[in-house]
């Protein structure tokens, strides 16, 4: 089975000199079709920089990332917005949804600016998956953060994307609304058969996933198969009893 | 504090820029005019015809200055609505409202010192670009080609007038500041809703009623002044009513873009309605100068209808005039200079070259109520003049008979067989109204047999010879008349063209001169719309960045905010065109019955032509912010602080 995304090698430095910052060291991972991997770490880790360079919103100064057999680190800028908009989608911690349009528009949106009909029967699915049948014409203001955040998983999910990348999708909700928000993504991923790669620093969250990538500073140094929250907790804890 | 601020502006110099570019044109205008009237005075050409040239470009100053005022004020709330955060930090340790105030005060007259030394250097262009135009379009004197004298009254002029009126629109902003509570640092408010929106309303309506209302009732009695206090008011009411207006024109407007676009468009047509405030502030500031410039294409083509409309009655080619010595006159001014030999007339009809030679004999004043009479031959004026007959007949014109014009027939209660009595040198008598007949410029006269006329005493007077050429060739009849009038010194030949050009010209030209100094006060509107257009790409960063990372082109951002500029700019060219056509049609009412009457005409073609400038400025507005928008970094954007 090929891998839905993968990174070979993956170095890159922010400024230059004395102040330069190493956010990945050569870092190589292959994620698998159908899995939900967390990759979790302290602050300053690398692991929103990894997630970055793995969806083409950043580019690695040197090594290789490939989305599904596309190099993504050979492509110009046009190509990767297309790439963006067709095969991957997103999913942040804030500012998700597009606050003119309704909760229905901004799921269709990635649709509409490449100018194809969306699939209903595909939408609908991922509508109910995500909960949100009754809530399609309201706007952003008018739902809560758990709903926002709902919106912008089924907005990630409507182009039937190779992978979806989720960027502290809880960030900014309460534990409540975080779990909500999770076991909604975990039957959407079941459910729909899609790849997910989610960055957290919030172990309970990592817990819904497949597979827990732990990072420090730009290095990969653990890779778990379904902790549970306890374990990465330990790992967690352990990086910073040594550091 | 003071230094804070100054540095505050030194790192944000482009935003200070933008803001402050609208308020520098309609400086620069004023500094331009006391330039230029400062230096004819000094040169002692202070043409009298000059004075309304100085009065139009003051009034034109005056209200860029407004538009820009506006602007400024606009531009100075968003920002300091995006610096809600910051003002909140500096509550938060301790900088107290007034100092906030003060300071936001301070960065408004530091804006304003900047822009009223940028205008009083422009000014030196705005006053050579305007003395070429005056001097190659002549129609107010000429301008002497001097060097511009700059006195000491129009440096503080100019200085007070762009720091008091930058100070103003820096007044609301600045009270603005110093409420920002200091928790606005640490919490993410959203700007408070603006309060006082239904009695704006009743308000906007009642001033903008009263504005529209005052138009009909200035045509009714002639009465200019109410035309500027209508104008006035509704222009302040459309500022009160703006939201309102502006959402509802917004999103119409913005079907036909949003459908011509589709996402991009879609989104544009939605932005431009999510902030209706803002849209209606930046359309209104393009509305007041595009209204003026609508007003001046549409009063100056109602000042050229009639001219025209008489100039296609005219039917003669030439005018024969005896020998000059006279300024030119006309019927109503009577006769010129020496008799002109009868005998030229039957030499003029033997031409072949010539269709129609009708001599008219007129006699001034001295007759019935000091009006001219004229002897026309009834059976061949209408070859030369159509005097669109109102009743009657010019086949009646005979012995006894008069033709009057419509206006005395409607001002004596005259209609065809009624009786008049005339008086002149050779004593009174009574004629029966045969004919009546809309008067033309040239002809307002009583009209009579020639047998008549000379009964009435007034014979000895010289006749004008109408020539018509026969078979549409006027270049070879006025060689032939040429040929015999050079037997005749003294007599002049004049082309129909340059009685009627002459004026049209002048009126061209004058338009031509107003028509640039409106289109700055436009230009400004349209500066406005880049700088909102600019600081809203800073507010909405984010978004973009999102819209960015879900896929949208470059190409795609940069066509949903030209489309949010082109829906504003409609908007505001949508209510320019409309109330700058009431207030065109108000004047035009006002001067229909003046020395110099006009009549309300919509210049189609020139309208067209300032509708599709409106739009391509639109587009062209929104280069700069596009570009900015499609250049926002998307992993900086969407960053969580």
């Amino acid at each position: 089975m090929t891998a839905a995304v993968r990174a070979v090698a993956v170095c890159r430095e922010y400024g230059i000199g004395a102040a330069a910052v190493t956010a990945l060291d050569n870092v190589s991972v292959a994620v698998q079709r159908g899995c939900f991997m967390a990759v979790i770490g302290p602050s300053g880790s690398g692991k929103s920089t990894l997630l970055h360079c793995l969806a083409g919103l950043d580019t690695p100064d040197s090594g290789e990332v490939y989305l599904g057999e596309t190099e993504l680190t050979r492509l110009s800028e046009q190509d990767r917005t297309r790439l963006r908009r067709d095969r991957i989608g997103f999913v942040f911690q804030a500012f998700n949804v597009v606050p003119v349009l309704t909760a229905g528009e901004n799921i269709l949106l990635p649709l509409r600016l490449a100018g194809r009909a969306p699939d209903r029967q595909w939408a609908d699915r991922v509508i109910d998956a995500v909960g949100l049948r009754d809530r399609l014409r309201h706007r952003p203001s008018q739902l809560s953060g758990g709903q926002q955040q709902r919106v912008a998983v089924a907005r990630a999910l409507v182009t039937r994307p190779e992978v979806v990348f989720a960027d502290e999708p809880t960030g900014n909700l309460d534990s409540g609304a975080s779990a909500e928000l999770m076991r909604f993504l975990r039957r959407s991923i079941g459910e729909l058969g899609q790849t997910v790669v989610m960055v957290t620093h919030n172990p309970a969250m990592a817990a819904y996933a497949d597979r827990t990538l732990v990072l420090n500073d730009g290095r990969v140094v653990d890779d778990l198969r379904s902790p549970t929250a306890e374990q990465v907790l330990d790992r967690m804890q352990a990086l910073g009893a040594r550091a | 504090m003071t230094a804070l601020t100054v540095k505050g502006m030194m790192a944000h110099w482009r935003r200070a820029l933008l803001t402050g570019m609208a308020a520098v044109v309609g400086v620069a205008i004023v500094s331009g005019t006391l330039i230029i009237s400062d230096t004819a005075d000094q040169l002692g050409s202070g043409d009298s015809d000059l004075n309304i040239v100085r009065q139009v470009m003051l009034i034109a100053g005056g209200v860029t200055l407004v538009v820009g005022t506006f602007i400024v004020n606009l531009m100075m709330s968003v920002t300091v609505a995006q610096r809600t955060r910051e003002l909140g930090l500096l509550r938060c340790i301790g900088a107290g409202t007034r100092q906030i105030r003060r300071s936001v005060l301070l960065e408004s007259l530091l804006t304003g010192a900047v822009n009223a030394l940028a205008g009083l250097l422009l000014g030196f262009g705005v006053a050579s670009a305007l003395r070429a135009l005056i001097n190659t379009r002549t129609f107010a004197g000429e301008l002497p080609g001097h060097a511009f004298i700059l006195t000491p009254r129009t440096v503080i002029a100019v200085l007070l007038v762009g720091c008091v009126t930058t100070v103003i629109s820096g007044l609301g902003p600045a009270r603005r500041a110093s409420r920002v509570a200091p928790v606005a640092a640490l919490l993410e408010l959203p700007p408070a809703p603006s309060g006082r929106r239904r009695s704006r309303m009743v308000a906007g309506t009642l001033v903008f009623g009263a504005g529209v209302a005052a138009l009909p009732i200035a045509v009714a009695t002639g009465r200019g002044p109410l035309i500027l206090a209508g104008a006035t008011l509704s222009l302040a009411g459309l500022r009160l009513l703006g939201p309102l207006v502006a959402e509802r024109l917004a999103s119409v407007v913005g079907l036909p873009v949003a459908s011509a676009l589709r996402m991009p468009g879609v989104l544009g047509r939605l932005n431009a309605v999510r902030n209706p405030e803002r849209t209606a502030a930046t359309a209104s500031a393009l509305a007041i100068g595009l209204a003026l410039l609508v007003f001046i294409t549409i009063l100056s083509a109602s000042a050229k209808a009639p001219l025209l409309r008489e100039y296609a009655r005219d039917r003669a080619d030439f005018q024969l005039w005896p020998a000059a010595g006279q300024e030119a006159g006309d019927q109503k001014t009577g006769p010129r200079g020496e008799p002109m030999n009868p005998a030229i007339v039957a030499r003029l009809r033997a031409l072949p070259e010539v269709a129609a030679v009708v001599p008219v004999r007129c006699a001034p004043g001295t007759l019935a109520d000091q009006r001219a009479v004229c002897a026309v031959d009834p059976a061949t004026i209408a070859e030369v003049k159509d005097l669109e007959l109102v009743s009657g007949s010019l086949a009646d014109l005979g012995h006894g008979a008069i033709g009057v014009s419509q206006d005395d027939a409607t001002a004596a209660g005259w209609t065809t067989g009624a009786t008049v009595t005339m008086h002149a040198a050779g004593g009174s008598r009574t004629f029966i109204v045969k004919a009546i007949y809309r008067a033309t410029e040239t002809f307002g006269a009583y009209l009579m047999a020639p047998a008549d006329y000379a009964q009435l005493g007034a014979g000895a007077t010289t006749p004008t010879v109408y020539v018509r050429s026969a078979a549409d060739d006027p270049a070879a009849a006025r060689e032939a008349v040429a040929r015999v009038t050079a037997d005749y010194p003294g007599v002049e030949i004049h082309d129909r063209a340059e009685f009627h050009q002459s004026d049209i010209k002048q009126i061209d030209n004058a338009s031509a001169v107003y028509r640039a100094l409106t289109g700055l006060a436009a230009l400004v509107g349209l500066f406005g719309i880049v700088g909102t257009l600019a600081l809203s790409i800073v507010e909405r960063r984010r978004e973009l960045g999102l819209l960015r990372a879900v896929g949208m082109q470059r190409r795609q951002v940069r066509s949903m905010i030209r489309a949010e500029a082109v829906i504003v700019t409609l908007v505001g060219g949508a209510l320019g065109l409309g109330l700058g056509a009431l207030f065109a049609w108000a004047a035009a009412g006002v001067f229909e019955h003046s020395s110099s009457p006009t009549e309300f005409t919509v210049p189609v073609g020139g309208l067209a032509a300032v509708a599709a400038l409106v739009v391509l400025a639109g587009v062209a507005a929104a280069v700069l912010p596009a570009q900015l928008a499609s250049r926002v970094d998307v992993l900086r954007a969407i960053a969580t602080d």
